[in-house]
């Protein structure tokens, strides 16, 4: 009979439409709306658009950003326009920021005047160099003409290439960008006052190698970078892993009827099942097997469907994202069971309210603003941990940033105290139950 | 006034789920929401940063002292799994290691010694952050490789390297545009974006069971059975809604003005609260028009969230329409979800546009709310209740 009954509350489930409804076709819903709006989220940082305007001539500036784009595989977007097109752009939000650059306080706007002595060394193209390493090559590979007066033309060169000028920034509210930008700027400013140093130093010396050891200098990072994990790193990922512990979670719906039909004062169901032979262990059991049997069923559907059709990278170990699964599914089923044997009110009024509760744990574990996540996290981590849809959340994504599996497994514990914890709570408060009337 | 009053019977069983969705939402926008003004001048980003100093020398104290001038330095020591979920959850923008040999190594400035790591970095995925870190730490070493190259001891060109340039950013204001208003900030319009999901699941759960209740063929044969006028009967339950949601709204524009800190100031925060109450029609209308179809309670609940979680995803409920892909957006715009978010990005000047644009959106959301008026007259005229009277 034991079996018998695990089979009918299974075939009740699956006859259950609007149950199902909820368990599959709600969560496959979700995700391909997650995927449409945050598929492309933390794929690739876009480049901070910006306008120059250049209302004196920088050739530092441009030798600089060529080689900070390079270092930074192309952080600016750069657009060269006057003014009054770059306040345009600003205003309409084309550009983060505007980078003017100006003549310092009382000087005329710098202008290539020295082209002769320039193209006599490095050719008639020398004002489209802004390569160092370039223009390091060539003023050592290029013999200068008897009677060139040498320090006139480490002179020219310093004016041409380092000339001072004034740079400032216009934007249009705070924010990262705009920070990020700011700080591209001052580095700019820091460098060239640096090369303008280094360039006096060397041309006191005997070699006139200024341009060669600013080059060298500047080649290469001291920094090196180190991946902490080879997990997958994308924020879109967390979203996936809420909405499969919201499906979890949704095993409170399926489950609350298991309750409801087993208490007299609660359905007619409940009534004839008090009054009939057949222990409370005998119904109970029975259905709680059964609902997590279809309720894991849908989950194992969720996750095929985002791993396979929309292609979501759950990392190395999908039978363990499954498994994590099914002991959400069951955690789930064990919630619903509870609940629906507090109280006395209706199927449907619980229903609302476990919705309700249901959408609020799935919200506080970061299903619609994941930062929500990372603030409980930073604020109240205690919360995380006696979030159900948290618990899930958090073995889900252990299994993917970890190495070991340490941190799943306790996770994996929790899920299995918080069954049981609901389960017991949901028997004491369905057993021996009396009623005066029916 | 019968129908009214049963309405109102009705909707007081449905209080429960109403209060419960409020008092999450207010709990939830409580910490979200600043109606501070906006800022007018600059604000340079201060990061978190975690630094392990392996080399403990003078030189890199006092790298981690320039650091901690700007930023928010933390250096307790942290596991590997710690430092992930930090940075993970982004309480840690930037994770840094100065390695042992630091200081030697930054002060040679030739040959091999210049291709030493002398920092080591660990970030998850690249941010603004990370890059503004980057930039800056390689300035800094290179302007005291060439200080030392220049001739300075190391310490003097550490300390000249730490006093760097600062350039003047200014924040400017289109003086044309007529839209800019600093009273309604984009930290307070994180209320009105998130109304818009709760809007749908509060007053769909609540109004939704209520027609349902009054649509039930048992009810509604009583109804007709009765001495009441059709009319009369669609003014009251038109009239009841009205109530209701009129109700729910201002119980949500009061609480946003409890956290505004005070009545709304500002054209921008009346025409976002005005942007509201046409949405709430416009709920109001779809869920009227659904309930013509007589779902269980169970498919109008979970059309609720479908609706409510669906607009809020495609829509921008959730993050500002800017983040979304351009494909979405074109999508999206044949949702009034849409319209709605878009007016108050605009308002909040998270999205370009002028106060025509804004109409515009409100005219869009009136459209919407039209053609359901329609379609409800029309799934009414037809529904079951010619059949019913037959019977």
């Amino acid at each position: 009979m034991f079996f018998r009954n695990i089979l009918y509350e299974i075939r009740l489930n699956i006859r259950t439409k609007e149950v199902l409804i909820w368990m599959v076709l709600f969560p496959i819903l979700l995700g391909v709306f997650y995927k449409f709006a945050f598929g492309n989220l933390g794929k690739e940082m876009k480049a901070i658009p910006v306008a120059v305007v250049e209302n004196t001539e920088d050739k530092m500036f441009h030798m600089m950003y060529k080689k900070v784009d390079e270092s930074t595989g192309g952080m600016l977007d750069a657009v060269y326009c006057p003014e009054e097109e770059a306040y345009e752009k600003l205003y309409k939000g084309e550009v983060a920021g505007i980078i003017i650059i100006d003549p310092v306080d009382g000087a005329a706007p710098a202008t290539s005047d020295d082209t002769a002595v320039m193209a006599k060394i490095f050719g008639a193209d020398w004002d489209k160099r802004t390569d160092f390493s370039d223009i390091s090559e060539m003023l050592k590979n290029r013999p200068l003409s008897s009677g060139t007066d040498w320090p006139s033309v480490m002179e020219t060169m310093k004016e041409t290439y380092l000339g001072e000028t004034k740079i400032s920034l216009k934007i249009r509210k705070n924010g990262s960008e705009q920070s990020t930008l700011k700080n591209y700027i001052e580095s700019f400013v820091g460098m060239k006052k640096m090369a303008r140093d280094l360039w006096d130093s060397s041309s006191e010396g005997e070699g006139n190698n200024a341009i060669e050891d600013i080059d060298q200098i500047m080649s290469g990072s001291p920094i090196t970078s180190v991946p902490l994990t080879k997990g997958n790193r994308d924020p879109f990922a967390m979203y996936m892993y809420n909405l499969i512990a919201m499906v979890s979670i949704f095993g409170t719906l399926a489950a609350m009827h298991i309750s409801i039909n087993s208490q007299a004062n609660l359905s007619s169901i409940g009534m004839r099942r008090s009054c009939s032979g057949t222990p409370k262990s005998m119904i109970i059991l029975p259905g709680l097997i059964g609902t997590c049997i279809t309720h894991s069923g849908c989950v194992l559907i969720s996750i095929t469907f985002l791993k396979f059709v929309l292609g979501v990278d759950f990392g190395d170990k999908l039978p363990l994202v499954y498994l994590t699964g099914i002991c959400g599914a069951v955690m789930g089923v064990s919630l619903g069971f509870f609940v629906g044997s507090i109280g006395r009110l209706s199927e449907g009024a619980k229903t609302g309210i476990m919705m309700a509760v249901n959408m609020s744990l799935c919200f506080l574990s970061g299903l619609m603003i994941d930062s929500i996540r990372a603030m409980i996290a930073m604020k109240m981590p205690m919360i995380n941990s006696l979030n159900p849809v948290a618990v899930i959340c958090d073995a889900l994504y252990y299994l993917n940033m970890d190495a070991d599996l340490s941190r799943y497994l306790w996770k994996l514990l929790s899920m299995g105290v918080f069954t049981l914890v609901f389960i017991v709570l949901g028997i004491l408060m369905t057993r021996r139950q009396k009623y005066a009337s029916l | 006034m019968q129908v009214f009053k049963l309405f109102f019977k009705v909707a007081r069983s449905k209080l429960g789920i109403a209060i419960l969705y409020t008092v999450i939402f207010f709990a939830i926008c409580f910490p979200m929401v600043n109606a501070s003004e906006q800022k007018v001048n600059f604000e340079d980003t201060s990061l978190s940063l975690y630094i392990q100093d392996e080399d403990q020398t003078e030189a890199s104290r006092a790298l981690v002292s320039a650091l901690a001038e700007k930023h928010r330095v933390t250096e307790e020591p942290m596991d590997q799994q710690k430092l992930m979920d930090a940075m993970y959850y982004s309480t840690i923008d930037y994770s840094l290691v100065i390695k042992k040999g630091y200081a030697e190594n930054l002060g040679s400035v030739s040959g091999n010694a210049l291709q030493n790591d002398l920092l080591e970095e660990f970030h998850l995925r690249d941010s603004y952050a990370a890059s503004m870190m980057n930039v800056y730490l390689n300035e800094y070493i290179r302007n005291t490789r060439v200080a030392v190259a220049m001739g300075d001891d190391l310490m003097t060109a550490v300390r000249k390297s730490s006093e760097r340039t600062v350039i003047d950013a200014e924040i400017v204001q289109d003086p044309k545009d007529e839209v800019y208003d600093k009273n309604f900030t984009p930290k307070f319009a994180w209320f009105f974006r998130l109304l818009m999901y709760i809007m749908v699941a509060v007053i769909m759960s609540m109004l939704g069971p209520i027609l349902l209740s009054l649509n039930r063929e048992d009810q509604r044969k009583r109804i007709e059975c009765s001495p009441l006028k059709t009319s009369a009967y669609v003014t009251q339950v038109f009239l009841g809604s009205a109530v209701l949601v009129a109700v729910i709204w201002l119980i949500f524009v009061a609480g946003g003005a409890a956290l505004y800190g005070g009545m709304y100031t500002g054209t921008n925060s009346w025409m976002a609260v005005l942007n509201s109450l046409i949405f709430a029609l416009f709920v109001t209308m779809l869920t009227i028009f659904i309930s013509t179809f007589k779902p269980s309670s169970t498919v109008m609940s979970m059309i609720a969230q479908a609706l409510g979680l669906g607009m809020a995803f495609l829509c921008g409920g959730f993050v500002p329409q800017t983040m979304l892909g351009e494909g979405v957006r074109t999508v999206a715009q044949v949702l009034p979800g849409f319209w709605y978010e878009r007016a108050n990005d605009i308002l909040c000047r998270d999205q370009m546009g002028t106060m025509s644009d804004v109409w515009i959106c409100f005219a869009v959301q009136g459209g919407f709310i039209l053609l359901f008026l329609i379609l409800t007259i029309v799934m009414s005229s037809r529904h079951p209740t010619a059949k019913s009277r037959k019977s």
